[in-house]
């Protein structure tokens, strides 16, 4: 007898339909389904996408809820947006080609009276239209989608249900995401398996979960003539093996074969030798239903075959080996680096690197169709496009890369010599370093623990290492956006082929950049918003102890990011006020303590800088427009080829700014909207950020970094849009669209890399260099992009002439010694240095008219005021030598 | 069988050999700092206790997030409690390598027992 709290259970029927000629069943199994004992809440009947059968069945059932398909054309699609517009506790689906008993739906709810019990099936009878055919073995009744002979006859758990036949909990099927669309039949064709795949999902989802098979709950299911032939079932059981593939490598083997291992073992041979048993008492054709059970084990066998043992991982498997073998020959067979023109690597790498990036590319986006089968592939071809990417330049250079580098690997240095910072003493060139030193002092730990004299051992991986790093929170983010697995896949790509700013190198930024995206993969995961948590969430004492404890791990990469670094805090607090304005996130108050920790920071540590760099950093607050210019080169000197590299970076943004555009565009009415208004929330959060300051011209890139995993979120929602199945033509856009990202990324990306190489002779010239001047010297030179001493840097005096300004630059145009001798004149060692870099930079950049840096060079040289220290290729280091009058400073 | 199952089902919960080997990291990455050990020895115990072991004994306290989702916590939190002792020794011009190690690996104890003693005990 059916209790009363199933009887409180309210139950939605969902049959989907997809064509007119079944038009007589569909209107047999709605009348059945409304004619129920149990009477049900609602009965939603899905077209999958035909106008005509939509049309005739909105006037030929008023009293049911007719809806389109939503979703991929397909069983799966429509099932699933009978489950979006269902509103029982239980949703019972039946095909529209079957006819429920009476007791139907009382039968299936009274199974939900158990605990734990979350789902329950019943029998499918098969109705034939025409005579059963006598070879037609009863034990594969599953080929015409009923319950065959083998099956419980009374009630108990099993695996999964025949999908004409079944119920689940609403709330299950909506945490679950639903039928898996890789599975499920389209039309005629003879796939299958979604719901078995569901049934195992299910499982999973939580202890002590069950289905309950109910075999008094009945359906009949019409079996027309065209399904009674040999051809119809050889193909349906090849056609069930490729689906049992299928479920295998979503579900695992063991749970998805554990029910096939017993019929195989159980089942068909009963069947076998109940059909020659029959066929010796005198039933001759009988006989035949025995050659069909083992030719359609056979047949099964056979699909399963074809799709286990494809040949596409290893095809997969040798594009990325492919891929690895042509970049390790362009490693070890190297590239002539002096010949490097203003387009940087590009210049320089062989064919048989892009040839490498391009297989990496094609590989990736063939996988991304097929995900989420083969996720370790995936991140193979993704560490593998890192590796590519980022460790080429360390690998080929074999120095560090970039002045700045060179710079914080100092300041490394410098910490671990002094045995700290001294905020009550600072050092004009490091106070901002002193001011925020959590990255240097996390270095120094690393650097001093393990034994190593600088930071220079490793600092060349942090590129990879970082971008690396960058890919977990990123993944976090994405998954708490969408459960679509390739869309989360191509979002990572999207961002690494849209990441050419160039901030992973071993710096404060880099890493706090890491945190940061930690933050907000706590604050999507752990702390959305009162709405989406509803009641029970907020009331459930293991999420309030996951809520407090997210918190506190906020708080804590928050804290660690003020004391690492200026900029990251406000992004972060811009980011976590946007989500409080959207309601996205739990603790309204969240920003506002982030605020604070950042503030107190500054207060305690950050005051120095500030009041030291006050006019300038006041200078452009609230001017938008003249913040937001990019004024990094001087067009009247600059290298074309530079200008180009510049405008391919413009182009690259703008690039992926629009695909994101397009990504909303294309989901803007699907279910997709409301909980993706939080990724465009953050994708303008950094947007303040230019009403602050120029941040040397380079805020609007920073501001693009900071939006760019939101942006490239979106971006992938363009190629995977909720409501459409994945065509072979938005395939081949996807692919076109990477290589052009990635052609795009590569200039700019490597095209500045002339002036970030230093050559082995340059860093050991300017290495002597440091050797030979002592402590508390000056020195001075026009670019200062160069490779800092390791350690002592502080004990010397610095100017460089095109960091201090335009005039500074005009005076030494103007009277190069003169201008260098008043200077210098005041320090009893003072220097010039001049390097290959700086004439490299201000080639690039303009930063000095054509032929200044030669003149001013050869003017020097002939004043006889300097002496030579260092005279290499890639340095010139010049010592002041005469004295004739000493002025004060 | 989890913990929770296993003390579902009425028998005592069983100390997990990872709250051991996150306090033996701890203590084998001081130990080799202050022995002086080889450079790559050195290398490997500070790198990976730095990295992760804090963070994973802080984010198993408070049982935050399961498989690629822990270790990225485990990852950022140990990251960050690194930065921020690091910084604290800075400021009072007190830092050294062991120094730091020496109070992230008493905090990693610290972790470590409190989640041992949230366990239920076994009867006697």
């Amino acid at each position: 007898m059916t209790t009363l709290a199933a009887l409180g259970l309210r139950v939605s029927v969902v049959i989907c339909a997809y064509t007119e000629e079944r038009w007589d069943d569909l209107c047999a199994a709605v009348a059945s389904a409304l004619r129920q004992t149990r009477p049900p809440t609602e009965v939603i009947v899905v077209i999958d996408h035909c106008p005509p059968l939509l049309e005739r069945a909105r006037l030929a059932f008023p009293r049911a809820l007719v809806v389109e398909n939503a979703g991929p054309a397909g069983l799966s699609g429509g099932r699933n947006t009978g489950i979006a517009r269902a509103r029982g506790d239980v949703v019972a689906f039946l095909d529209d080609d079957a006819a429920a008993d009476e007791r139907w739906l009382e039968r299936l709810l009274a199974a939900y009276e158990e605990p734990g019990v979350v789902g329950a099936g019943g029998r499918v009878v098969p109705r034939w239209s025409a005579r059963r055919p006598d070879w037609f073995p009863p034990a594969f009744d599953w080929v015409v989608g009923c319950s065959h002979a083998g099956m419980p006859s009374s009630t108990r758990p099993v695996r999964n249900f025949v999908g004409a036949n079944m119920s689940f909990r609403r709330d299950l099927l909506v945490s679950l995401g639903g039928f898996s669309e890789r599975l499920g039949r389209n039309g005629t064709n003879s796939a299958g398996c979604e719901e078995t795949e569901l049934c195992i999902r299910a499982q999973r989802s939580g202890n002590g979960v069950r289905l309950v098979y109910e075999p008094g709950a009945v359906v009949h299911h019409r079996v027309p003539p065209a399904r009674g032939t040999w051809r119809y079932f050889l193909r349906r059981c090849y056609g069930e093996g490729r689906s049992k593939a299928e479920v295998v490598r979503l579900a695992g083997r063991s749970r998805a074969l554990a029910d096939e291992r017993s019929y195989l073992v159980s089942t068909v041979p009963r069947a076998v030798a109940a059909s020659l048993g029959e066929a010796a008492r005198g039933r001759p054709s009988r006989g035949l239903a025995a050659v069909a059970a083992l030719a359609g084990t056979g047949a099964t066998f056979a699909g399963y075959l074809r799709g286990r043992l494809s040949l596409a991982p290893v095809a997969g498997l040798a594009v990325l080996a492919g891929a690895l073998a042509l970049w390790v020959h362009v490693l070890v067979h190297g590239v002539d680096l002096a010949r490097m023109s203003d387009f940087g690597l590009v210049s320089v790498l062989p064919a048989a690197y892009f040839l490498s990036l391009g297989l990496l590319t094609a590989g990736f986006a063939w996988w991304v169709r097929r995900a989420p089968a083969h996720p370790l592939l995936l991140a193979a071809h993704l560490v593998a496009l890192l590796a590519v990417l980022h460790l080429t330049p360390a690998l080929l250079y074999g120095t560090l890369r970039y002045s700045w580098a060179w710079k914080h690997v100092a300041i490394t240095g410098f910490v671990i010599d002094t045995h700290g910072v001294d905020l009550t003493q600072p050092i004009p060139s490091l106070v901002a370093y002193q001011d925020w030193p959590g990255f240097f002092t996390l270095n120094a730990t690393l650097t001093s623990g393990s034994g190593l004299s600088s930071a220079l051992g490793y600092a060349g991986l942090a590129p990879f290492v970082s971008e690396l790093a960058y890919a977990g929170p990123l993944a976090l983010i994405s998954g708490a956006f969408t459960s679509d697995v390739r869309l989360r896949w191509t979002a990572l790509w999207l961002f690494y082929l849209g990441n050419w700013i160039g901030q992973d190198y071993f710096s404060p930024q880099g890493f706090a950049f890491f945190l940061y995206l930690v933050v907000l993969a706590l604050c999507l995961r752990y702390l959305p918003g009162r709405h989406d948590v509803g009641e029970h969430g907020a009331a459930d004492p293991t999420a309030r102890r996951r809520r407090r404890a997210a918190y506190g791990l906020v708080l804590l990469c928050t804290l660690a990011i003020a004391c690492t670094h200026q900029l990251t805090p406000f992004m972060v607090v811009t980011a976590l006020a946007a989500l409080a304005l959207g309601r996205r996130l739990y603790y309204r108050s969240l920003p506002a303590v982030a605020l604070a920790v950042s503030a107190a920071w500054v207060l305690l540590a950050g005051h120095t800088f500030i009041a030291t760099n006050f006019p300038s950093l006041s200078a452009g607050l609230g001017d938008l427009f003249s913040n937001a210019s990019v004024n990094q080169f001087n067009a009247a000197y600059a290298s074309p080829d530079q200008l180009l590299i510049s405008r391919v970076d413009r182009l690259l943004t703008a690039w992926i700014c629009l695909v994101a555009l397009v990504g909303v565009w294309r989901n803007w009415r699907s279910e997709r909207r409301r909980s993706w208004l939080a990724a465009a929330l953050l994708c303008v959060s950094p947007v303040p950020a230019l009403l602050g300051n120029s941040y040397g011209g380079e805020i609007v890139f920073r501001v693009y970094l900071f939006a760019l995993p939101f942006l490239a979120l979106l971006g992938a929602a363009a190629f995977h849009p909720a409501r459409r199945r994945a065509s072979r033509l938005a395939d081949g856009a996807k692919f076109a669209v990477a290589g052009a990202l990635l052609a795009a990324f590569a200039v700019s990306y490597y095209g500045k890399e002339r002036v970030n190489y230093f050559s082995p002779n340059e860093v050991a010239a300017t290495a002597r260099f440091y050797a030979l001047a002592p402590p508390g010297s000056y020195v001075t030179g026009l670019v200062g992009d160069d490779t800092w001493p390791l350690h002592g840097y502080e004990h010397y005096t610095t100017y460089w002439y095109t960091q201090v300004g335009p005039k500074a630059v005009e005076r030494l145009l103007a009277d190069p010694v003169g201008t260098l001798l008043r200077a210098m004149r005041p320090y009893r060692h003072a220097y010039l240095l001049l390097t290959a870099t700086d004439a490299a930079v201000i080639g690039e950049q303009g930063l000095l008219p054509p032929g200044s840096l030669a003149r001013i060079r050869s003017q020097v040289l002939a004043s006889g005021h300097f002496r030579v220290v260092v005279s290499t290729p890639t340095v010139l280091a010049l010592e002041l030598v005469h004295h004739p009058s000493r002025g004060t400073p | 069988m989890t913990p929770a199952a296993r003390e579902a089902a009425g028998r005592p919960a069983r100390v997990a050999p990872a709250d051991g080997l996150l306090a033996l990291c701890a203590a084998l990455a001081v130990l080799a700092v202050a022995a002086h050990a080889p450079v790559a020895w050195r290398a490997l115990a500070t790198f990976g206790f730095v990295g992760l072991v804090p963070g994973y004994a802080l984010v198993r306290l408070v049982e935050l997030g399961t498989g690629l989702e822990r270790a990225v916590l485990a990852v950022a939190a140990s990251l960050s409690l690194a930065t921020v002792v690091s910084v604290g020794f800075s400021l009072g011009h007190a830092f050294s390598a062991l120094a730091v190690l020496s109070c992230l690996a008493g905090l990693t104890g610290v972790l470590v027992a409190g989640r041992v003693a949230r366990r239920p005990r076994s009867s006697p």
